[in-house]
């Protein structure tokens, strides 16, 4: 059995505390493509990232402990205040629920593993090299970025930030959204493709039923943060306008921010109340109550999470009629949360629960989150909000709502899949006592600052006189307990590892994962372990699942990641460090489609499971379209907030003025004629014609070659009407921006048409086998729809 | 489907691009609230044109549909809350 | 304009719920602290019940030693009648304290006599890094103190000139964004004299903290 080469067995594979590190544990770690190893190096990372940010909130604790204090000047503090929350937030909290969603989404599901293994990889390299890249910017002068978690601009402005740290901060970020957008698309079509026979989607367990809803936040959230940061980056580097001008200004940047970052909020909290739910089920030994409610509760929340960002703007001078619309959607939103309660607390009656550690997490979860819950019901009057915003009591709210609910919740999972994921016990007095010592030291921080409703927020130190001093100095004391206790938490997974055995299904539980025991799922013997991209040369997988295939490794993620991650430092650090980063890039990408050509990355085919309601899609079809909806959002802020900018801004120039209406036209029909070529070629080769494939890709090349050097010619034309040195205005900045990021995927676009050439001149492609070349055409044509949607709003109206 | 679909499509898309560009050089001599409601309507045509043949929207199973539709609903709230901002 | 301002005087000092914390008397900062108190009571009302559920299930329901864990497989009906039941009192609940809400936006968007109140002590206010600058026809002041007269009506008009900020009076209950190129308009009147702290409320940068004005009400 697998099992006998479980976690602790040190000979095969290397000390795992890296004493006798050898190059076969390496290459595991390094090149796994596996959901559970991948799903560990997650929940790994995003600790030592907690961990940092944990530091960070210790100093700010300390400084604020006492009134008047110098222990921090104020712009560490301030870099301080706003690492601890976009690293607890986006590398720590969203992270450690992707870990999870890795290892057991497939086990519950009763999948192989994820439905793509390299890009499941490629989105976990590219998490540890965003957060590498965000922690480097502590080192650049200037320091880190300053100006809270939400970034706003102008203050991220070049003016204002004038360092190198926001650039690279934002660049961070930008390389996180993309791996959250690759991880997003990889579990949606797992969760919708994957399910084994019976796993119909009503019956889906909790976390994986939670995971699918956030997954479609992560969708539809994180393309307007990548817009927002394009457009930040775009003012800070190349001198557009769209946050230093009063058109756009504070007012956009709060509109891009907060589109994204509100569900960001749900994105946090809703993988922990996955877990709770299912930890709620198991120990009260009772199925989950109002289940389909339930379900449809996390939908209402989900469709909701995007309709209320605009609490977060009330004091801004935005429209009266949208404050009340926000106001309601809001307080509403309180009401799926409702049903959420009652669906936990209705487990647990006439139960018989056991209070566990994962349960006192489970229930700690719960309640915390009704403190927190409530006093966001505060926050969403637009009236009350009047004297709240700004000051502690949000600081309270979010803290009960992110730290309580969600890392509660997150570490019940920890505790309850400890088991599962080491075969091992960990130590239940320990635990209990890292709950109580957590539950206490947690309420001791926050509680006291819903009384500080006059307080504001990110201040470094405030005078004796404000009477601020006694719950600071509580706080700070609650701080002084929690944050250490968390170490128990470390300690107690490491004595794990060399604990007692576990049973199969210690907690009696009826959630799949538990079905194939709790072995530690990788027989890894020395040599079969041998590096490689091709089948048969990894570690085989899932022990004790259905399947025994191999899930092979692969250098391209890392290497790929890698080069992404140093290019878009490079935004910071000067075009050389950019093109190394792109060589690097290439890299990774061009090895990656060597793969594919040579079929050498190829998983066998999984029979058929429950597909509703996608049971005719080819899986990478649907990965296509859940990409482009991911994409349809990006293109929807970008001209969401053209269309801001040209309202607010009263000097527009009439059509014809800026662009040639000729020019452009040409463009179109160029572009359309683009989207014929591409389809005609689809058309040839299910016909059987590759011939006619290869010559309809060459015309759509070239084509798009024609597109770009226009655009190209009338970019040089307007660059060379430019004042050196001086802001671009509005309609250019956007302009730019809008037609550049545009043309950037139309560049994408062609080298996968020349990867499709490549491919079909070596018969790749027949009358049946064609997903690739029709995935080409759904992407060629969507990015061409977006022309015609971009032409018109900058050469017509 | 044989190919005179697309290349029907393909015509109509061009025939409007054209219409769109006599509207926009005011060769049709309409007031510019008219001409922009008219090239709004072309545009959204040929959108709608695009998606149902070359996305092939109109022979996808209805799960497709609704991530579509999904996505560009969510799309265009942002465009919509953004704009709902302006005024008092 | 809005029909609710006629109900200034009487929402305005009205004191639901009061418990007498507030040692001055302002009409923004009473509306606020009864709204304020109807949120308190609605909110550990329903944590208390929330909450006190929770541990009566927890304490009432535990595992007794040797006892068989309970039917995990038992298919429960949807209970539509308790969901129906939580959906339609919260949403009623939540909406009158929307109502409440939408009330009290009318206090602070309705200044007694309008926002062009010929006799309404009118005062720009400029914020920059870091600090508050005040400017009225009238002499109310220079930078970092505004100074107004008891139970005058004031005006204030809110910019900024880098980046944003957020002007607040915390023992007023006042508020509003600064931001470039954007004019938030706020009121107030106190009939208490004394000195009154002003605040930025949202990070501008190494000063926010010390960005502090004073408000001085003789």
């Amino acid at each position: 059995m697998w099992s006998r080469t479980c976690f602790h067995d040190r000979k095969a594979r290397g000390h795992l505390g890296g004493v006798s590190l050898n190059t076969v544990w390496l290459k595991r770690w390094l090149f796994t493509t596996n959901h559970k190893d991948v799903g560990i190096l997650y929940l790994v990372t995003s600790f030592y990232f907690a961990f940092l940010a944990g530091i960070l909130a210790f100093l700010m604790r300390t400084q604020l402990a006492f009134p008047s204090e110098t222990f921090l000047q104020p712009p560490q503090y301030n870099e301080a205040v706003t690492m601890h929350g976009l690293i607890m937030v986006l590398w720590f909290l969203s992270p450690l629920g992707i870990a999870f969603a890795n290892y057991f989404v497939p086990l519950q599901i009763g999948a192989a593993d994820v439905a793509f293994a390299r890009l499941n990889a490629t989105s976990y390299w590219m998490y540890v090299f965003s957060g590498i890249t965000a922690f480097a910017s502590f080192f650049v002068p200037g320091g880190s970025p300053a100006s809270g978690w939400t970034n706003y601009s102008p203050l991220t402005s070049l003016q204002f930030s004038p360092g190198s740290g926001e650039t690279l901060g934002a660049a961070a970020l930008i390389v996180l959204a993309a791996s959250n957008t690759v991880g997003t698309v990889n579990i949606l079509v797992t969760i919708l493709w994957h399910r084994a026979r019976g796993v119909s989607f009503v019956k889906l367990p909790m976390f994986t039923m939670f995971t699918f809803w956030t997954m479609l936040q992560f969708l539809w959230a994180f393309p307007s943060l990548i817009a927002g940061l394009i457009m930040l980056e775009a003012d800070r580097l190349l001198g557009t306008s769209f946050f230093t001008s009063t058109a756009g200004g504070s007012i956009l940047w709060d509109h891009v921010w907060w589109f994204f970052g509100h569900p960001e909020v749900y994105i946090v909290l809703l993988p922990a109340f996955g877990i709770v739910a299912g930890i709620i089920a198991t120990f009260s030994g009772r199925p989950v109550y109002a289940r389909k409610p339930l379900f449809a509760a996390v939908g209402i929340v989900v469709l909701l999470s995007y309709m209320v960002y605009g609490h977060h703007m009330f004091l801004t001078g935005i429209s009266l009629t949208e404050r009340e619309v926000f106001t309601i959607n809001t307080e509403m939103i309180s009401v799926p949360f409702g049903v959420l309660m009652l669906s936990f607390i209705g487990t647990l009656y006439k139960g018989a629960v056991k209070l566990t550690t994962p349960m006192l997490f489970a229930l700690g979860s719960v309640v915390i989150f009704v403190i927190g819950g409530l006093s966001g019901v505060f926050n969403s009057s637009l009236a009350l909000d009047i004297a709240l915003r700004g000051t502690y009591f949000v600081v309270a709210h979010f803290h009960y709502v992110m730290v309580g609910a969600s890392e509660f919740g997150l570490f019940a999972g920890i505790y309850y899949w400890l088991p599962k994921m080491t075969g091992r016990m960990y130590n239940e007095t320990l635990g209990k006592i890292h709950f109580i010592l957590s539950f206490v030291g947690f309420n001791l921080i926050f509680f006291p600052m819903f009384f500080l409703e006059s307080m504001p927020r990110r201040i470094v130190t405030y005078a004796a006189s404000t009477g601020w001093g006694p719950a600071n100095f509580i706080a700070t004391v609650g701080a002084f307990i929690f944050i250490p206790s968390q170490l128990l938490l470390v300690y107690n997974m490491g004595m794990t590892l060399r604990g007692p055995r576990a049973p199969a299904n210690p907690w009696n539980s009826t959630d799949r994962e538990w079905a194939s025991g709790t072995s530690m799922p990788h027989a890894v013997g020395a040599s079969s372990h041998g590096i490689g991209n091709g089948l048969g040369n990894g570690v085989p997988h899932s022990a004790s699942e259905s399947v025994h295939e191999a899930s092979p490794l692969s250098t391209r993620p890392i290497i790929l990641c890698l080069g992404f991650a140093v290019s878009m430092a490079g935004l910071a650090f000067g075009l050389p460090v950019i093109i190394v980063g792109l060589v690097i890039l290439a890299g990774g990408v061009v090895g990656w489609a060597w793969d594919d050509y040579r079929g050498r990355f190829r998983l066998p085919e999984e029979e058929e499971g429950e597909r509703w309601p996608f049971s005719k899609v080819p899986k990478d079809k649907l990965a296509m379209w859940t990409f482009l909806g991911s994409e349809a959002v990006l293109f929807g802020v970008l001209l969401g907030s053209y269309a801001f900018i040209r309202v607010n801004f009263p000097y527009w120039p009439a059509p014809g003025s800026l662009h040639d209406i000729n020019v452009g036209s040409v463009d179109t029909i160029i572009v359309i004629t683009s989207s014929l070529t591409a389809y005609l070629g689809l058309q040839s080769i299910k016909a059987g014609s590759k011939r006619g494939l290869i010559g309809w890709l060459g015309v759509t090349l070239l084509l798009g070659i024609l597109s770009l050097a226009i655009k190209g010619s009338e970019w040089y034309g307007l660059v060379q009407g430019l004042a050196p040195g001086a802001q671009i205005g509005l309609p250019l900045s956007s302009y730019f921006v809008t037609t550049g990021i545009h043309s950037a995927h139309v560049l994408a676009g062609m080298f996968l048409i020349i990867y499709l050439v490549k491919r079909a001149a070596t018969g790749g492609f027949s009358a049946e086998r064609y997903g690739t070349v029709e995935n080409f055409n759904l992407y060629w044509s969507f990015v061409n729809c977006v022309w015609l949607v971009v032409f018109p709003l900058f050469y017509l109206l | 489907m044989n190919n005179t679909t697309p290349i029907a499509v393909w015509s109509y898309l061009v025939v409007a691009t054209l219409f769109e560009w006599a509207l926009a050089k005011n060769f049709l001599s309409l007031s510019t609230i008219y001409s922009n409601i008219l090239i709004a309507a072309l545009a959204a045509s040929q959108i709608l044109t695009v998606a149902m043949v070359f996305l092939r929207l109109k022979y996808e199973p209805r799960g497709i549909v609704g991530i579509a539709a999904a996505s560009l609903f969510f799309a265009v709230l942002a465009v919509v809350l953004a704009l709902g901002s302006i005024g008092h | 304009m809005c029909p609710l301002s006629l109900n200034l005087d009487r929402r305005g000092r009205s004191s639901l719920l009061r418990h007498g914390l507030l040692a001055i008397s302002a009409p923004t900062a009473d509306t606020w602290q009864s709204l304020y108190d109807l949120y308190w009571v609605l909110a550990v009302a329903a944590g208390t019940i929330t909450i006190g559920a929770l541990v009566l299930f927890v304490t009432k329901y535990r595992a007794r030693p040797g006892s068989s864990p309970v039917q995990h497989d038992e298919d429960r009906k949807i209970p539509v009648r308790t969901v129906l039941v939580i959906v339609i009192v919260m949403a009623s609940v939540l909406a009158g304290a929307g109502y409440a809400s939408f009330h009290a936006i009318g206090v602070y968007n309705n200044p007694p006599n309008g926002w062009n109140d010929p006799n309404a002590l009118h005062v720009n206010v400029t914020g920059q890094r870091f600090s508050w600058s005040f400017n009225c026809t009238s002499g109310c002041g220079v930078a970092a103190v505004l100074t107004v007269p008891r139970n005058k009506i004031v005006i204030l008009n809110i910019t900024s000139i880098d980046v944003f900020h957020s002007f607040g009076i915390p023992d007023l209950r006042v508020k509003a964004d600064a931001i470039p190129g954007k004019y938030n308009l706020i009121w107030f009147q106190v009939s208490t004299a004394g000195t009154y702290r002003i605040l930025c409320y949202e990070l501008c940068g190494a000063g926010h903290a010390f960005m502090i004005a004073k408000l001085v009400v003789t």
